[in-house]
């Protein structure tokens, strides 16, 4: 095998704040309005039912990685699973960072066009986009780490002061009658958008460069955690601030939710604020999915290096972005396939690998280890360590 | 690899040229360019047309403070105008702001619009296909006031003359906030509006408004309440078609069952009708009342407060209660609420019962009979008769959003949600059709806290001599 690809150490704050802003930063999203549209009044317990289910999704992950130090996802499914199918589950997740960045790069572009810039080609704001990100990604890990953790007490600071500054819109009897579309209903409709969740999948990716299991798996528990709270909190706001009806068609929930702040004469208009953030995490949330599908590409072409890939990659971002005709295309995409299915591909392959790696009886590493099953056979994942 | 100096080179030109697309060369517009629209008249035309009143800033003028005051200063003709005001006939809003660009150079923009103004007749066929607009249009902010004038939008805007304010938006903001002092108002943004016509549990309201034409204030005793329309009217005898005409609205006490005229309170009257010289021709006082997005009736200003007490919008308002021993007298009270209003529902079968309790403090701010209400046993008894006057006061005002309007405008229904377990069980109950049927019990209570800088009132002392 080729030198696999070294990306080189993160610290656990830094890969913290990079998963948390990737994966709630649909919150400024149409998030909000699908939890109203799906859940009615219960919208936002659809969410915490996504992260209990995205909690054992991960856990599914970490149980898989575990068996697997210093090998990334892509990795232990080539081993796992052989080379063809190894090869299959890798494009699987190639292809899900790739339709993620797309996703969310032609979000950002009509929301950035509907909002604020509706005179500017569109061609024009996407590139400029796409610029930035694939500069992200040239810069690598240990940069986009860094830039989500120096962003992080920014965002967070926005995103709570939006929620606090349209209380005084909020009336939380709209968040009544309780269970909204009904207990059974919440409940399937959750375990169903644990794909909420699914980006999570940006974590085993980038096993190697975290070495250590348990912070692997408490950065990962803990994000989904962070984000569920962030995600149901923005579900529940829009919903006690816009009713049902009109949250279930807001298109810009997180930017109608800052238009209404008003406080007398002088705090009022402070939208242009919060723009800015929300393009900071849009980008860092693109850069960090391009950042997984050019790794993911990389690993499986057994390639040690990712960055003469970005061009490439850039390009074709750029291109598929356009394919959707429409914003309400791309907002179904988004809600009712990628966040829907996406979890076949971040929890489903990763089930079906352990289950694979179980038969056959590659068993966990050090300590914790099931013992029968080490006596059993030859683990592969620690033979390649050696 | 490139050396250091040509990489920060390169990154420095990459960065500004990004700055440089940030900037966002196709969206800039020069403010010169754009012509400020700060009020929106909507008024219904002939056919299903639409007639668009707006009020454009004229900003050298407001910032200059240009014209001075006097009749000239806003309106048709004269320099030193403030405001440009211009109507037009058109089929959707926004496309009318296109219609007027084609008179008036600069190009319209909502992005400073306060208020939305919606003629009587319009409101009363249904605003929401025109409101829609205005949630879709990105200019356009959800923060607007909603107003209904009792007339034409357009006749109301051109009358529209702030004498104080140079700046026609200041002066908007600042007579709406006055809400929050007098209560004689609701103080309605467009989003709240527009939610409620789509609440299950709720029906929206507005601010009611309209050019004066009350008349004069008259000296002679007694005339003023004969005067335009008989006090002894209850307000439920009224339909709200009638009061929609333009009479004034009056105030009852039920003494022992039985309805007891007593003096109009300051409170009694809708928009237009208040006698008075001098001012803007404009006032803001009462509300429309709708169903759905249908104007049905309106509130004067002493039902608007008790209104904004149930809906817990109600700040403070300076109230005339009718004195225990003369009810000829008056003893104005400082309310607040001491409290968020505590409503119960309950609900047996298809029956709901609800009952609202108004919890008041405040001040004595004048007293105009020689009882001391000052003296600690003598406080009990006003506080009893504040309570019994606005609880009667409220009764009248639930019968008569049950019986005329048919309409829950206090979001009574909203309590009503707790009771239902899911979404389907709210909308099969449907809420605002029981409505009309639900047995309301209401309650004010007031308690005196302080009684100004003095305590007992003063005596004047005659000579005896008459």
């Amino acid at each position: 095998m080729a030198r696999v690809l070294n990306e080189g150490r993160v610290g656990t704050p830094e890969v913290y704040a990079m998963t948390i802003i990737l994966l709630s930063g649909k919150i400024f999203l149409a998030l909000p309005q699908q939890m109203a549209k799906l859940g009615t009044t219960a919208g936002w317990m659809i969410v915490a039912v996504a992260t209990v289910a995205g909690l054992a999704g991960f856990g599914i992950i970490a149980a898989l990685m575990r068996r697997f130090p210093d090998h990334s996802i892509v990795e232990v499914s080539e081993q796992v699973a052989g080379t063809f199918f190894g090869l299959v589950a890798s494009l699987a997740f190639f292809a899900f960072f790739l339709a993620l960045t797309i996703i969310i790069l032609r979000q950002f572009t009509e929301t950035v066009i509907s909002t604020v810039l509706p005179q500017t080609p569109i061609s024009i704001v996407t590139a400029i986009f796409v610029i930035a990100l694939v500069f992200g990604c040239y810069q690598g890990l240990e940069a986009i780490t860094r830039l989500a953790l120096l962003a992080s007490p920014f965002l967070l600071l926005g995103a709570i002061t939006i929620l606090l500054m349209s209380m005084p819109f909020a009336n939380f009897d709209y968040l009544f009658p309780f269970w909204g579309v009904g207990l059974p209903k919440v409940l399937t409709t959750g375990v169903k958008h644990s794909a909420f969740m699914s980006e999570i999948l940006i974590l085993p990716l980038i096993y190697p460069a975290l070495r250590d299991h348990g912070r692997f798996t408490s950065i990962g528990l803990g994000s989904v955690s962070v984000s569920g709270v962030l995600m149901a909190l923005y579900s529940a706001q829009l919903l006690a601030v816009f009713s049902v009806a009109e949250a279930s068609r807001s298109a810009f929930p997180a930017y109608q939710l800052a238009r209404l702040i008003w406080f007398g004469r002088f705090v009022q208009r402070v939208e242009s604020v919060f723009i800015f953030m929300w393009v900071l995490t849009g980008l860092l949330q693109m850069t960090i999915a391009l950042y997984g599908a050019t790794v993911t590409l990389s690993r499986l072409l057994h390639l040690s290096v990712y960055r003469p890939l970005l061009p490439a990659m850039g390009i074709i971002v750029y291109t598929l972005g356009f394919v959707p005709p429409n914003f309400p295309t791309i907002v179904r995409l988004d809600t009712e396939i990628i966040h829907v299915y996406g979890s076949i591909v971040s929890f489903g392959i990763p089930l079906i690998l352990l289950v694979i790696a179980w038969f056959r009886g590659q068993a966990p590493e050090g300590r914790g280890g099931a013992e029968p099953q080490k006596e059993r056979g030859a683990p592969q994942g620690r033979r390649k360590n050696a | 690899m490139p050396s250091l100096s040509v990489r920060v080179v390169a990154s420095a030109i990459l960065v500004l040229t990004m700055l440089l697309g940030l900037a966002g060369c196709w969206d800039r517009r020069e403010l010169e360019d754009m012509g400020f629209v700060m009020t929106i008249g909507l008024d219904a035309g002939k056919d299903g047309t639409l007639i668009l009143t707006v009020q454009i800033a004229i900003p050298k003028n407001i910032v200059g403070g240009a014209g001075g005051g006097g009749g000239g200063a806003v309106g048709g003709g004269g320099g030193g105008k403030k405001v440009l005001v211009t109507s037009i006939e058109t089929r959707s809003l926004i496309s009318g702001l296109n219609l007027i660009n084609t008179y008036v150079a600069r190009r319209l923009t909502l992005v400073h619009a306060k208020a939305i103004i919606i003629g009587e007749d319009l409101a009363k066929q249904g605003v929401r296909r025109y409101l829609s607009a205005f949630t879709r249009f990105r200019e356009a902010r959800r923060t607007m006031f909603v107003i209904v004038t009792r007339g034409t939008a357009a006749e109301l805007i051109r009358e529209n003359q702030p004498l104080l304010e140079d700046n026609p938006a200041k002066f908007l903001e600042l007579l709406i906030n006055n809400s929050t002092a007098s209560g004689l108002f609701p103080r309605i943004l467009l989003h709240k509006f527009l939610v409620a016509t789509e609440l299950q549990t709720e029906m929206p309201i507005a601010i009611l408004t309209a050019v004066n034409k009350g008349g004069e204030p008259e000296t002679k005793g007694g005339g003023g309440a004969g005067g335009r329309g008989a006090a002894g009217d209850t307000v439920r005898e009224k339909p709200a078609e009638k009061e929609l005409a333009g009479r004034r609205s009056t105030t009852v006490l039920i003494r022992q069952g039985k309805p007891v005229p007593v003096p109009l309170s300051e409170g009694a009257y809708l928009a237009g009708d208040i006698p008075r010289v001098g001012g803007n021709k404009i006032s803001f006082m009462g509300t429309a009342v709708f169903d759905g997005d249908k104007m049905v009736g309106v509130l004067n200003g002493d039902e608007t407060r008790l209104l904004l007490m149930f809906r817990g919008e109600f700040t403070r308002g300076f109230i005339s209660i009718p004195d225990p021993a003369k009810g000829e007298f008056f003893d104005p009270i400082d309310a607040r609420p001491a409290r968020r209003p505590h409503i119960r529902v309950r609900r047996q079968g298809n029956h709901f019962r609800i009952d609202a309790d108004i919890a008041l403090e405040g001040d004595i701010l004048a007293i105009q009979s020689k009882v001391d209400y000052s003296r600690p046993e003598m406080i009990p008894v006003l506080e009893a008769r504040v309570s019994r006057y606005l609880t009667q006061q409220a009764q009248v005002l639930v019968e008569k959003t049950q019986k005329d309007f048919k309409s829950d405008i206090f979001g009574f229904g909203d309590k009503v949600r707790h009771l239902m377990p899911t979404w389907d069980d709210l909308v099969k109950l449907h809420w605002l059709s029981k409505y009309p049927e639900a047995d309301v019990r209401v309650r004010v209570t007031f308690k005196v806290r302080r009684v100004g800088t003095e305590f007992k009132p003063g005596t004047p002392v005659p000579s005896g001599r008459r």
